[in-house]
């Protein structure tokens, strides 16, 4: 017997008849540390780490740095599974890039494979981009992972704030881009309905259809119609509770308490002793 | 032997020539029993059989779905695309690789079947219809397929009472035509059917047809379908204490409202 709640969303056209809509790197609600921080700090501390990241030297300064990113995860242990499942397939295609870079960088040459020739510049060169690349991937899903979306455009807007100053709205900018992304999974689910509509009268609409203008126009104009009329809703509805008549303000208070204290001088450390052992030792 | 069959908890079949409805109420699982009936989705319980055998044994990719089993999906006239009505109404034709004389004179036909003057909206864009102009059209592009089963999920959802009842009025044509499960939360609109069958909790169960189904109005207005207002106005009595009768009739209900009404204000 299914449950009620189960027994719901399979009667909505919206949710459970089309299947569920997918879960990549969205929000995952949590009481971790990491979890408790303020969106600010994370968004700021994220962007320390990849500068550090970027400055880190190999292998001294990386070995700082991942130690950095063991401690992080470590703070979230239950998020990794999760993390592990959607970073996979990027290690995929970082080892790919790593190889190609190897092969087509010219310098020593290490070994002569076929035709191929990896030279030593390009394997040092693959090395530090695998590395950058995964410890920002790895340190941006986990921003995202642990922070509500709306938190994050909070955070963006406060860091960017100062744009407004020079009549760029960037809240607005922000809110938009916060929105649209929250209304991705309804995207899906409206695109899996138009393709079933369509399949229902005639159209075979799978691969094929990529290249057949027409079944791509019986897929796009209802898709766009019918966001064009969610968007224009979605406006009148802000509009009509106020939106864009005056400073908005938050109904959380957020506050830069102990724990980003913490979290800032533990960053402040790892930062530290990044630049020294990579510039000076 | 039944064209279009579906078994398990919510079993039902339909022959051919035949109207058969499926009143539920909102939230009972129509919508997912269409798709299901229409091969596109896989059924989560049961097995659906057209022409008795099931066309998408294991292995079987959805896309192979029997093409003489069509769906009019809700609000269908949200999925109009093309730049004027014939293309969009020739769209499912097109795909079943007829040649064009044949796809026009199919096109004339559906348009003309649903009510709407060929020559006059032929190049017309759909989306300069009327909503009730606009469903018509999306009906055409179903029919022009000739399907041997024609599914309706709630076909006159979100339209206006009138424009409801000329809907209404163009089941008359279709009949005979295919087989047509219509579904529908109205009770009023089931009761077109030559046979109902009333899904509730998952399951489907047949009852009587016609006038006869509101002999059962306690049971519909339960599982929350839509009632004509008589009796919604006999519920919402009974709920205030009065004493009415469990009479069926609407004309019977209406004088014995209108009786006790009377007898009150005498008292």
């Amino acid at each position: 017997m299914r449950s009620a709640s189960s027994q719901r969303s399979f009667n909505r056209i919206g949710a459970g008849v089309l299947g569920s809509s997918p879960r990549f790197l969205s929000y995952q609600a949590g009481e971790s540390p990491l979890h408790r921080l303020d969106a600010r700090t994370k968004l700021i501390g994220t962007v320390v780490i990849v500068a550090d990241a970027l400055a880190a030297a190999v292998p001294r300064g990386m070995i700082v740095m991942y130690a950095l990113g063991l401690l992080v995860g470590l703070s979230a242990v239950h998020l990794l599974p999760a993390l592990w499942r959607t970073l996979r397939p990027l290690l995929v295609l970082v080892v790919l890039f790593g190889i190609l870079i190897t092969v087509i960088t010219p310098g020593k040459p290490l070994a002569h494979v076929w035709i191929l020739v990896p030279s030593r510049d390009g394997l040092d060169l693959a090395i530090r981009l695998g590395l950058q690349s995964l410890l920002i991937i790895y340190t941006t899903s986990l921003l995202t992972l642990t922070t509500p979306p709306l938190a994050v455009a909070h955070g963006l807007e406060w860091a960017l704030g100062f744009l407004e100053k020079v009549h760029f709205p960037i809240r607005d900018v922000i809110s938009m881009v916060a929105i649209g992304l929250t209304f991705v999974p309804l995207l899906i689910e409206e695109t899996r309905k138009v393709i079933l509509a369509q399949r229902a009268r005639g159209a075979d609409l799978g691969m094929n259809a990529l290249l057949d203008e027409n079944a791509m126009a019986a897929l796009l104009i209802p898709l766009l119609l019918a966001n064009l009329r969610r968007g224009e809703e979605l406006a009148e509805s802000m509009e009509s509770r106020l939106y864009g008549s005056g400073e908005r303000t938050s109904m959380r208070e957020r506050r830069f308490g102990r724990l980003d204290a913490l979290a800032a001088a533990i960053l402040l450390c790892f930062t530290v002793i990044n630049l020294l052992v990579s510039f000076f030792l | 032997m039944a064209v279009l069959e579906h078994t398990g908890n919510r079993s039902l079949y339909v022959d051919t020539g035949e109207v058969v409805s499926v009143l539920g109420a909102p939230g009972s699982g129509k919508t997912r029993l269409a798709l299901e009936l229409a091969f596109l989705v896989r059924p989560e319980e049961g097995a659906v059989l057209f022409r008795g055998k099931n066309p998408m044994t294991k292995g079987k990719r959805l896309q192979e779905r029997p093409r003489e089993v069509t769906l009019l999906v809700q609000n269908a006239e949200d999925q109009l695309f093309a730049r004027t009505v014939f293309d969009d109404v020739a769209f499912g034709p097109r795909h079943l690789m007829l040649d064009e004389d044949e796809i026009e004179q199919r096109v004339n036909m559906a348009l003309e079947t649903v009510g709407l003057d060929p020559a006059e909206v032929h190049d017309r864009s759909p989306f300069a219809l009327s909503g009730g102009e606009r469903r018509r059209v999306a009906l055409a592009g179903v029919l022009a397929m000739e399907p041997d089963v024609l599914i309706l999920d709630e076909p006159t959802a979100n339209l206006d009472p009138r424009t409801r009842n000329e809907f209404l009025s163009l089941l008359a044509p279709l009949r005979g035509r295919s087989a047509i499960v219509w579904l529908t939360s109205s009770a009023r609109e089931a009761a077109l059917a030559d046979r109902i069958y009333l899904l509730m909790d998952g399951r489907t169960r047949e009852v009587a047809s016609g006038s006869e189904l509101l002999a059962d109005w306690h049971v519909l207005a339960d599982a929350g379908i839509e009632l004509p207002a008589v009796y919604e106005l006999a519920r919402s009595l009974k709920g205030l204490g009065g004493a009415l009768p469990a009479e069926s009739d609407a004309e019977r209900l209406k004088s014995e409202i209108i009786q006790s009404y009377r007898g009150r204000r005498a008292r």
